[in-house]
């Protein structure tokens, strides 16, 4: 991770680079509040620590010419201060400051506050790469809607009361679901790689292009496990691929594309199963008309064991009122996409 | 009594003492740390807070008091100077720089006499910003006798454990 500080006090600079260093960070300097600006327009630079008054421009100046250009890579800001005083926290934040360190500087508290910084930092990557993958697979498939908007919010309610199961209790929680949220919508994300013959067929398909139309799941997953393999970091991707990969197994072992049985399956494609078939059940499809809700629960109810893990469908059967204001919030009347 | 009169006398006690302990055959290396902290309590850096700061990095804590004894002297010319010009402003800034630069050294009286000046011009208290100047000049001079004693402490001081306790290194 690189580092930009922008101090006029060599002190301040030698002592901050110490331990930055120190802690195998790479550290660039300013002397002022002009180099710096200079220097950050580089884009090199993701977390930045600034003092309050420089020659040239001052740290609050920095601050909101950052957060005026509106960067796509967000800068993380910490301000060095000689005072802590209100007035100066609520003008550093107003000018867009994350974080604030008072001279003089514990090196221990320097490395927590950078630690945060870093935690933002890849947050807002990880919810960047995600949004820009679904991105890429809604546009293969353009007439799903808001298909994927659903799908996300299905699967969050499905969790929510699925975690008051005490069997789901100590699984699921808040970091869980937000995950699940962030990645469902890449479930079917192997679709950019299925012929349009098949995946824009108008009509049912035949046996064969269904058997090329399941290979969207090892593709999908295929795929994200590639992205991985270049994100080392990027641990949420595993729930990804979990779920372009086991979103239409069965839990009685008849699924695809592995066959597997129960818990095999792992629980976030479990939920999205249940939630993706509710979905495609109520919307309109070329060879059929939009199921209503009644029917769609009458069919997952009745799949419960075979199809869809029990505990889930009745967790579902619990929230099912939520998934109707959804289903009619979101409208899903133009989905005209071949099941699958 | 001036914390500079204190200094002058605590030393002379000191090198008495220290002299005289190890004449009487007492272990010299007792009668060192006994007066090394002592030594350390009147010097006008806290050195290991420093060397703390330094995460044990005894060259770049030299270099820093080195470069701040330099800095000290000439802000303390420039707040003179615009002081006698009545720019208040202009003592402020260069005050609050002053103030930042003690803080980080741990020098501690000099950080407190800036921040007085500061304040005081800020509230265009005139006399208290001249009152605090006359103590800065006398800390200063302090700080300038103690130079050799301060550089002598870096390579023998310990740091701070109370600063010490830093988060496990990541592999980056
Ligand atoms: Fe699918």
């Amino acid at each position: 991770m690189k580092i930009l500080i922008a101090d006029d006090d060599p002190n301040t600079i030698d002592m901050l680079t110490n331990t930055l260093e120190a802690f195998g960070y790479d550290v660039t300097s300013a002397c002022d509040g002009i180099e710096a600006s200079s220097l950050l327009r580089t884009g090199d630079y993701r977390i930045f620590i600034s003092d309050w008054q420089m020659p040239g421009k001052t740290g609050l100046e920095l601050c909101k010419e950052i957060r005026d250009r509106g960067l796509d890579n967000y800068i993380y800001v910490i301000l060095l201060t000689s005072f802590s005083s209100m007035e100066g926290v609520v003008q550093g934040l107003e000018s867009g400051a994350d974080d604030f360190l008072t001279k003089p500087f514990n090196p221990a508290e320097l490395i927590v506050r950078i630690r945060a910084g870093e935690r933002i930092i890849s947050l807002e990557s990880r919810e960047m790469t995600i949004f820009s993958l679904a991105k890429l697979a809604e546009s293969r498939d353009k007439e799903t809607g808001d298909h994927l908007e659903r799908i996300r919010t299905y699967v969050k309610i499905l969790a929510e009361e699925l975690s008051k199961q005490v069997e789901f209790h100590d699984i699921i929680d808040g970091e869980y679901v937000k995950l699940l949220y962030l990645t469902s919508p890449l479930h079917d994300i192997g679709k950019v790689a299925i012929a349009d013959s098949v995946l824009l067929k108008p009509g049912r398909l035949t046996t064969e292009e269904f058997e090329v139309m399941k290979t969207h799941t090892t593709l999908g997953a295929q795929t994200l496990a590639e992205v991985a393999t270049c994100y080392p970091s990027a641990g949420y991707l595993k729930m990804a691929i979990d779920i372009a990969l086991t979103h239409h197994e069965r839990y009685d072992g008849k699924g695809y594309p592995n066959r597997l049985i129960g818990d095999e399956i792992p629980l976030c494609g479990r939920i999205t199963a249940v939630a993706d078939v509710y979905d495609a059940l109520t919307s309109v499809r070329v060879y059929k008309d939009a199921y209503s809700h009644e029917t769609a629960v009458e069919i997952i109810t009745r799949d419960s064991g075979t199809h869809f893990d029990p505990r889930i469908v009745r967790a579902f059967l619990g929230c099912q009122d939520r998934f109707l204001e959804i289903k009619n919030q979101l409208n899903c009347e133009t989905s005209r996409t071949v099941m699958a | 009594m001036s914390a500079s009169r204190k200094w002058c006398v605590v030393v002379n006690f000191l090198f008495h003492t220290t002299d005289s302990k190890t004449r009487d055959g007492d272990s010299p290396s007792d009668a060192v740390s006994i007066s090394t902290k002592a030594v350390e309590s009147l010097l006008s850096i806290d050195v290991p807070q420093l060397l703390s700061r330094c995460l044990g990095n005894r060259d770049l804590a030299r270099r820093l008091i080195e470069r701040f004894q330099i800095s000290t002297s000439e802000l303390e010319g420039k707040i003179e100077k615009a002081l006698s010009e009545l720019q208040l402003e202009e003592v402020s800034l260069l005050a609050h720089r002053l103030k930042g630069e003690a803080a980080n050294l741990g020098a501690n009286l000099i950080r407190e006499n800036s921040a007085s000046i500061e304040d005081a011009c800020r509230e265009s208290q005139l006399p208290i910003a001249v009152g605090a100047l006359a103590d800065l000049k006398q800390n200063n001079k302090l700080l300038q006798e103690q130079l050799p004693v301060l550089i002598q402490n870096v390579a023998t001081s310990d740091p701070d454990p109370k600063l010490s306790c830093l988060p496990k290194r990541q592999p980056r």
